[in-house]
């Protein structure tokens, strides 16, 4: 196959002892920029273009891709450990993660989350490879119809995150969604919400709602411990038991699917990959109270979710020449200012910049699973710091990524804020999970209905007009009918024990 | 009968947000020629949530014997949830007084109070310190505040 021959040219590029040399450099520091709570990949990339500026074209964007998927699984690390999502993405993989930490199987998780990273990452270049151009027209109908049918999707699977109560959930929900609206709407331009505060013109920072809610709200429930008991459970292996290979397996399959879908279509960002793989992990799982409390699902799935995404996001940017994520914007720039113009020519022009960047992700996705498989466990030993030492340690970091993000004492403020929030949520039993979804997708809910209706005439009916979104609408009102009856069926339950009892 | 438990309360609360919020929202326009307008969705959302914050209330008032959730901090524990708390705040506000690395040296010491000896929390903090300032001020080129005296 065409494709096939020009990868092994791009393998014979993409191995020289220089451009592997940058992979790893990228790569590593796209790990520790996912450490480092606060300050994401968007940023930690602007940050390190001009690093890139006297290399070779290809070596500079094989070093700036390594920083993307990088720091995906650099966020998991911190995730896992100590409850703090390193980077945006890494949010979801707190909830079962952590819990599993603390039952002593953070090398699990971290195992589990390496191998599904690798698997999702490296399909997701295998798609790049054989698919790129005719997937990458396909995702260019997508529309912002399709988008907010897609939306409605994500967010009537997001009642999987609901919890004993529909009220409360519904409440996190919707306060997500007015929040998200805080700031200036992009489509009319007027500023909302904001009582005056210049501070949030743009809004809320997301990273530093998510560090607040997780990670400084962890930190004060911990503080009621009496006596700061060591609870770190021994450290058990690296791989899941026998009966969760399966699950898990199930899991990273599901997730490089939706990861891999999102990545290509343009609006969609890491998280939404990641938020959606949950769901639809809790919804497909057998015994979905397991899910919050250690479901190896919950780990798998969205970290592969998270990779695969990264990968796909690169396709509509190498094929097209289309970013459909900010840190693709970012590498776009990147690509400008070495002089190439990504796009269709790209391939043909540049056959040996193109696949040598290609082969590098895949020798990419292999240095990180080396890198993190056996190091599971030497990461994991973190959690063994006493506490009394690792947890100024985790708030002092936090604090101060949360001050890098944007340069503002507000930001930290604002974070701390939002810890005292997420420490009343945990105490009033109201899912974080949801609102964490709802705030996320919030401003694009709206600007995609507003855009969709704005557009045409028909009112409500262009979503029903178009292909996909009509399926996508579909979908969605199935899904809303299955959790009504659901509902009902579980109340009815209730009753009928409620009676016999 | 414990009627005012903490659902209520925070059910409450929460009323008086939608309140506020829902009253700010229309005042942005509600519908323009194209479709909805700024005021659309807020002032949807926040009705929505004005319902929904009565609706907890009811049910927090129904389920008074079974409280959710983890029980709230008393006594020593609610002191350091505070005393955690304070410590952030005082960070927050003195940081652009003392600048970070004074600030820094402050929180740290604050948070591990008792946790050593006196002098060896002093080493810890300042060690610290001195590495999250290497860190992020000249390897990753983020600038941290100063204080009046420029450093």
């Amino acid at each position: 196959m065409d494709s096939l021959g020009h990868l092994l040219e791009g393998f014979s590029i993409a191995l020289t002892w220089w451009n592997l040399l940058y992979c790893l450099l990228g790569v590593s520091m796209g790990m520790f920029i996912g450490v480092l709570p606060g300050l994401g990949p968007v940023a930690g990339t602007a940050l390190l273009i001009p690093v890139t500026f006297g290399m070779e074209p290809v070596s500079a964007i094989i070093m700036l891709s390594g920083i993307f998927y990088g720091s995906m699984y650099g966020g998991t690390i911190t995730s896992v450990l100590m409850n703090l999502p390193g980077e945006a993405a890494s949010v979801v993989t707190c909830i079962d993660g952590h819990a599993m930490a603390k039952q002593g199987r953070a090398g699990t998780a971290l195992g589990i989350a390496a191998i599904g990273s690798f698997v999702g990452g490296v399909v997701a270049v295998l798609g790049l490879t054989f698919l790129g151009p005719p997937l990458a027209k396909y995702a260019l109908k997508f529309g912002p119809p399709e988008f907010f049918a897609l939306m409605m999707v994500a967010l009537l699977l997001l009642m999987a995150f609901v919890g004993k109560s529909l009220i409360r959930g519904l409440i996190a929900a919707v306060l997500g969604l007015v929040l998200s609206m805080v700031g200036m709407d992009p489509m009319s331009g007027s500023v909302r919400l904001t009582f005056g505060h210049i501070n949030l013109l743009d809004g809320f920072e997301f990273a530093v709602v998510a560090m607040g809610l997780f990670g400084i709200s962890e930190i004060l429930i911990n503080a009621e411990q009496r006596n700061n008991k060591t609870k770190s459970a021994k450290i058990q292996g690296l791989f899941p038991r026998r009966d969760e290979w399966r699950p898990a397996s199930m899991a990273i399959g599901r997730g490089t699917g939706i990861g891999f879908f999102l990545g290509l279509i343009p609006g969609g960002n890491a998280v939404i990959a990641s938020l959606l793989s949950y769901s639809v992990e809790k919804k497909m799982a057998k015994d979905p109270s397991r899910f919050g409390k250690g479901a190896i699902e919950g780990v798998a799935g969205p970290e592969t979710a998270n990779n695969a995404f990264s990968g796909a996001a690169l396709i509509p940017l190498l094929t097209l020449g289309i970013p459909t994520s900010p840190v693709i914007a970012i590498i776009l720039g990147a690509f400008i200012m070495h002089g190439l113009q990504p796009g269709p020519a790209l391939f043909e022009k540049n056959p040996d910049f193109v696949w040598g960047v290609i082969a590098s992700m895949f020798i990419g996705n292999i240095i990180l699973l080396i890198f993190n498989m056996p190091m599971a466990k030497v990461w994991a030993k973190i959690t063994e710091v006493p506490y009394k030492l690792l947890f100024p340690i985790i708030l002092t970091v936090s604090v101060l990524g949360a001050y890098s993000i944007s340069s503002s004492v507000w930001d930290v403020g604002v974070m701390l804020v939002f810890g005292v929030i997420g420490y009343f949520m945990r105490k009033l039993d109201i899912p974080m999970a949801a609102f964490v979804l709802t705030f996320i997708l919030g401003s694009q809910i709206e600007m995609t209905l507003v855009q969709s209706l704005a557009s045409t005439s028909d009112g409500f009916l262009i979503f029903f007009k178009r292909p996909i979104s009509a399926f996508l609408m579909s979908l969605a009102i199935i899904i809303l009918i299955y959790n009504i009856v659901g509902l009902f069926r579980k109340n009815r339950k209730e009753l009928v024990s409620d009676l016999e009892a | 009968m414990k009627k005012w438990n903490r659902g209520v309360w925070a059910g409450t609360l929460l009323v008086i947000i939608s309140v506020v919020l829902l009253n700010e929202s229309t005042s942005y326009t509600y519908t323009t020629k194209s479709g909805p307008g700024p005021g659309f969705f807020p002032t949807w959302l926040c009705a929505i949530l004005l319902v929904l914050s009565i609706l907890y209330i009811v049910e927090s008032v129904k389920n008074a014997s079974e409280p959710d959730g983890e029980p709230l901090p008393r006594g020593e524990s609610l002191r350091k949830v505070l005393y955690i708390t304070g410590s952030l705040v005082f960070f927050v506000v003195s940081l652009s007084w003392l600048g970070f690395l004074l600030s820094c040296m402050g929180l740290l010491l604050l948070l591990l109070h008792k946790a050593y000896k006196w002098y060896i929390n002093i080493i810890v903090a300042a060690v610290i310190t001195l590495i999250l300032y290497g860190l992020f001020d000249r390897l990753l080129g983020v600038p941290l505040p100063v204080n009046v005296f420029g450093w």
